[in-house]
C-alpha cells in the first residue's frame, strides 16, 4: 500500500516538474521566435563583422567587468570591516543601507546617485566638480552598478562570516592574530568558497543591466546590450538587429553560466546577519585607520545618497502631480504587478525547491539538478530579451499593446524566481526534512501543511522573498520600455520619462514615493505573515 | 597559581547569578562540574576574558587577569570542537601557537617533539581535515601546549569522544598536566571523568540576584 505521503510527494515532483518544463518552453519560444525574426535569413558572419556589434560586446564586457572587480572588492572589504567593528556605531544604519539596496528601485538609485555625484550634486556644490568631469558616462554606470552589487557581496560575504564556528574566532584571539592572519586562515577560507558564484551573478546581473546603464549611460558611447536592444525595436524599429543582439547576448550568459554557477548564492536573511559576532581583535591602529575609511566610504557609497533623496529634495513643484488621474493609473498597475508579480514568483520557487527535493529524495539527480538549473534559466533570458521575444511573436497575431500588463507580469516574475529561489529554497529544504514525518504522521495535506506548519515557521523567509520580488516587481524599469505607451505606464516608467523632460519636482517626488511604496510593500507583506504566525499561536 | 576569588557572573534575563571561589596549582586539574545551563562555559569564557564578571577577582600568581586582553592572559583553551583549523595541514595548524620570538629551526624542533608526545608525529604533513575528531582534539591540545602558556582552559573535551578514544584522551591529559606543569580548569559533564582525572572539583549552581 502507497503512503499518502508519498502521493504527496508526487504530486509535488509531478507539479514541480511541470513547471520546468514550462519554464524551458518558455525559453526555447523565445530562442524560436528570436531565431525566425533576425537569424533565418541573415548571414551571421557578416553580421558580427560590423564594428557595431562588437563596440557593443566590448563595451558591455567591459563596463560588466569593472563593476564586477570594483563591487567584489568593495563587498569583501567591507564586509570584514563591518564584522571586525561590530560594535561601532552606524552598524545599523549601514546594514540597513545594505538592506534598502536590495528593494530600492533602479530609477530611485539613480536620481538619488546624481543628488550626490552629479553635475548639480552635493559633491559639485562642494567644489568637487573637477574630480568627476561628466555627470554621465562610465563612471556613473559603475557607481550605480556598486551602489546595488556591493551590498549584495557584503550580505553574503557576512552571513559565511557569521557561519565560522565561534571557536575559530577564540583560538585567533587567543593566538593574538594579526588582521592578516585573520584574512588568511578565517575570513578568506570562509568567503572565498562564496565568490565564484556571487562575482557570477554580479556579473550576469551588469551584463545585462539595462535600467541603470539607459538612465546613466549618457548615450551610446557607453551601453550594454540590453540597451541596444531597446534602442533598436524602439527606436531603429529593427527587429532583426534587436533578435541578433538578443541570442549573442543568450550565448553570451550561457557561456558565463556554465563556467559559474550564480544560483547557488544565499542571501541571508537580517535576522541571521544582526547577532554579533564573537571575536575579540588585538587593535591595530593601521587597521583601525582603514576600517573607518571603509565605513566612511560605505556610509557616502549607501547612506548619503538616499539621504539627499529624503531630506534634500525640492518637491513643491511637483506636488499637484500626486492628484492626477495619470499617476493614479501607473501606480494602480505598479502596485498590480508587483503584488501579482511577487506571488507569481513565491508560488514558483516554492513549487520548484519542493520538487527538487522530492527528486532528490527519490535518489533522481538528473531531475533534481534540471528543477534547480530552471530557475536561474531567465538569468540567462534576461526580462528584456524575454519581451522583445514576446514582442516578435505577438506582433503579427494581436495587438501587442493590449497584453503589455500580463506580458510585464510574466517578466517581473520571472525576473524575481532566482532571487526568491535562493531566499526560500535553503530554508523550505531544511524545515521539510525537519517535518515530514510529523506531518506524515499527521496525515497533513499540502494546503493544510503549507498554511499551517510551514508558512508560519518560514514567514520571516517567505516576507523576504515575496516583499523583494514586490519591490524589484515595483521598480522595475524593464519590459515596460518597451510595452509603455500613453495608456498604460507604471510610475518607474513615469519617473523616467520626468527625467527625460526635466521634470526635476516631479522626479524628485515620483522617487520618494517608488521609495516609500517598495519599502511599505516589503514591510506590509511581512507585518502579514507576522500577524498570521500570531494568530496561530493563540 | 591560579585564584578566582568570589567571582560572580550574572544572567540578568534570568535573574540569578553564580558565585564561585576556587585555587588551581601547577600540576593540578580542577574540574567544574553543575547542571546543563547552569553556567560553566560563560564561567570559562570569564577566566579566558571572552566575558566579563560582575564582580570578584581572577588572579594568575598575583597578577590581575580581568585588566588584561584576551592574549595577554596566561592561558590557552580547548572547546569540545572547532579547536584547529581544517583548510591548513596540522603542522599549520600546530606552527600558530608557536611563540614568535622563536627563530624557524626552533620551531620546527618544538612542534615536532610536542607532536611525538602527543603521538601526532606521523600526521604532521596531512591536511588536519583529514584527522578523526580524537586526532583533531590532540592537535588543538598539541597547540595549546605550543603556546607555553601555564593555565589550559578546557570546555568538555572529551564529550565528542567514544569510550576508548575519551580513555587515552584522560590519560594523556593526565600524563601532560605533570609533564608541563599546567594548572588544567577542565569542564566535565561526567564525574567517572572527574574521578578518572584525579581531580578537585568546584560545583557550580544558581542563585537569585540579590
Amino acid at each position: 500500500m502507497r503512503l499518502p505521503h508519498n502521493d504527496s510527494g508526487f504530486t509535488r515532483l509531478i507539479w514541480g516538474t511541470f513547471i520546468m518544463g514550462a519554464l524551458f518552453c518558455l525559453a526555447a519560444i523565445c530562442l524560436i521566435s528570436l531565431y525566425q525574426a533576425g537569424l533565418a535569413d541573415t548571414n551571421i558572419s557578416s553580421l558580427l563583422s560590423r564594428p557595431y556589434f562588437g563596440y557593443v560586446i566590448y563595451i558591455t564586457l567591459i563596463q560588466a567587468l569593472l563593476s564586477v572587480i570594483l563591487s567584489v572588492c568593495g563587498g569583501v572589504l567591507g564586509a570584514i570591516a563591518l564584522h571586525r567593528r561590530w560594535h561601532w556605531p552606524l552598524r545599523r544604519l549601514i546594514l540597513a543601507g545594505c538592506f534598502m539596496a536590495m528593494i530600492v528601485p533602479t530609477t530611485v538609485a539613480a536620481i538619488s546617485l546624481l543628488k550626490l555625484w552629479g553635475q548639480s550634486g552635493f559633491i559639485s556644490l562642494l567644489g568637487g566638480s573637477a574630480i568627476i568631469p561628466d555627470r554621465l558616462g562610465l563612471w556613473s554606470v559603475l557607481l550605480a552598478h556598486c551602489f546595488f552589487n556591493i551590498p549584495l557581496i557584503m550580505r553574503v560575504c557576512l552571513s559565511r562570516l557569521q557561519s565560522v564556528p565561534q571557536g575559530q574566532y577564540r583560538h585567533a584571539a587567543l593566538l593574538r592574530f594579526s588582521a592578516g592572519a585573520y584574512f588568511r586562515h578565517i575570513e578568506w577560507p570562509a568567503i572565498r568558497t562564496v565568490l565564484p558564484s556571487v562575482s557570477g551573478l554580479v556579473f550576469l546581473l551588469c551584463f545585462t543591466s539595462f535600467s541603470l546603464v539607459l538612465m546613466l549611460g549618457g548615450g551610446p558611447a557607453i551601453t550594454t546590450m540590453e540597451v541596444s536592444i531597446y534602442t533598436a525595436l524602439r527606436f531603429d524599429f529593427d527587429l532583426s538587429k534587436a533578435a541578433v543582439l538578443c541570442v549573442i547576448q543568450l550565448v553570451i550568459c550561457a557561456i558565463i553560466l556554465v563556467f559559474i554557477k550564480p544560483s547557488s548564492t544565499n542571501f541571508a536573511s537580517d535576522n541571521v546577519l544582526d547577532a554579533a559576532p564573537l571575536r575579540a581583535d588585538h587593535q591595530s591602529k593601521i587597521w583601525l585607520v582603514g576600517d573607518g575609511l571603509l565605513w566612511f566610504g560605505l556610509v557616502i557609497l549607501l547612506l548619503v545618497p538616499l539621504g539627499l533623496l529624503i531630506f534634500n529634495s525640492d518637491i513643491r513643484g511637483g506636488i499637484d502631480f500626486l492628484s492626477t488621474p495619470r499617476f493614479w493609473s501607473a501606480f494602480a498597475h505598479s502596485v498590480a504587478l508587483a503584488i501579482g508579480a511577487a506571488t507569481g514568483a513565491v508560488t514558483l520557487a516554492m513549487s520548484l525547491a519542493m520538487a527538487a527535493a522530492e527528486a532528490q529524495r527519490r535518489h533522481w539527480p538528473l531531475l533534481s539538478r534540471l528543477v534547480e538549473f530552471s530557475h536561474s534559466l531567465f538569468l540567462l533570458v534576461p526580462a528584456l530579451v524575454l519581451g522583445t521575444s514576446f514582442f516578435i511573436l505577438l506582433r503579427p497575431y494581436v495587438a501587442v499593446f493590449d497584453y503589455g500588463f500580463y506580458i510585464i507580469l510574466l517578466g517581473n516574475a520571472l525576473l524575481s524566481l532566482p532571487f526568491c529561489y535562493r531566499i526560500l529554497a535553503p530554508a523550505l529544504l531544511t524545515h521539510w526534512h525537519k517535518t515530514d514525518r510529523l506531518c506524515h504522521a499527521l496525515r497533513l495535506g499540502i494546503w493544510q501543511r503549507f498554511r499551517l506548519i510551514t508558512l508560519p515557521a518560514l514567514g520571516a523567509e517567505f516576507a523576504f522573498a515575496f516583499g523583494l520580488s514586490a519591490a524589484l516587481s515595483f521598480g522595475d524599469l524593464g519590459i515596460i520600455t518597451l510595452f509603455g505607451s500613453q495608456e498604460f505606464e507604471t510610475l518607474p516608467y513615469l519617473l523616467f520619462q520626468f527625467m527625460n523632460r526635466y521634470g526635476a519636482a516631479e522626479a524628485d517626488l515620483l522617487a520618494l514615493v517608488l521609495l516609500g511604496s517598495a519599502l511599505s510593500l516589503y514591510y506590509i507583506s511581512y507585518y502579514l505573515i507576522k500577524v498570521y504566525r500570531g494568530l496561530l499561536a493563540r | 597559581m591560579f585564584h578566582a576569588h568570589n567571582v560572580i557572573i550574572q544572567f540578568e534575563d534570568e535573574n540569578s547569578q553564580i558565585c564561585t571561589s576556587f585555587t588551581v596549582q601547577p600540576g593540578d586539574i580542577c574540574a567544574i562540574v553543575g547542571p546543563s545551563g547552569v553556567g560553566k562555559s560563560t564561567l570559562l569564557s570569564a577566566i579566558a576574558g571572552f566575558e566579563t564578571p560582575h564582580s570578584g577577582t581572577l588572579t594568575w600568581d598575583g597578577q590581575d587577569l580581568v585588566s588584561l586582553a584576551v592574549w595577554e592572559r596566561p592561558l590557552a583553551c580547548l572547546f569540545q570542537s572547532d579547536n584547529i583549523f581544517t583548510h591548513l595541514s596540522v603542522r599549520r595548524n600546530l606552527a600558530l601557537g608557536v611563540p614568535r620570538e622563536l627563530s624557524n629551526k626552533e620551531c620546527v624542533l618544538a612542534i615536532q617533539e610536542v607532536a611525538e608526545n602527543l603521538g601526532i608525529g606521523a600526521f604532521l604533513d596531512r591536511p588536519a581535515s583529514d584527522l578523526s575528531g580524537g586526532q583533531q582534539q590532540r592537535v588543538g591540545l598539541a597547540r595549546a601546549l605550543l603556546t607555553n602558556k601555564p593555565l589550559l582552559l578546557l570546555d568538555e573535551p572529551f564529550s565528542a569522544l567514544d569510550t576508548e578514544t575519551r580513555e587515552t584522551a584522560i590519560a594523556l591529559l593526565k600524563r601532560i598536566t605533570k609533564d608541563y606543569d599546567l594548572a588544567v580548569i577542565i569542564i566535565a559533564h561526567d564525574e567517572a571523568d572527574v574521578t578518572a582525572l584525579d581531580a578537585s572539583l568546584v560545583r557550580l549552581y544558581r542563585e537569585p540576584i540579590s
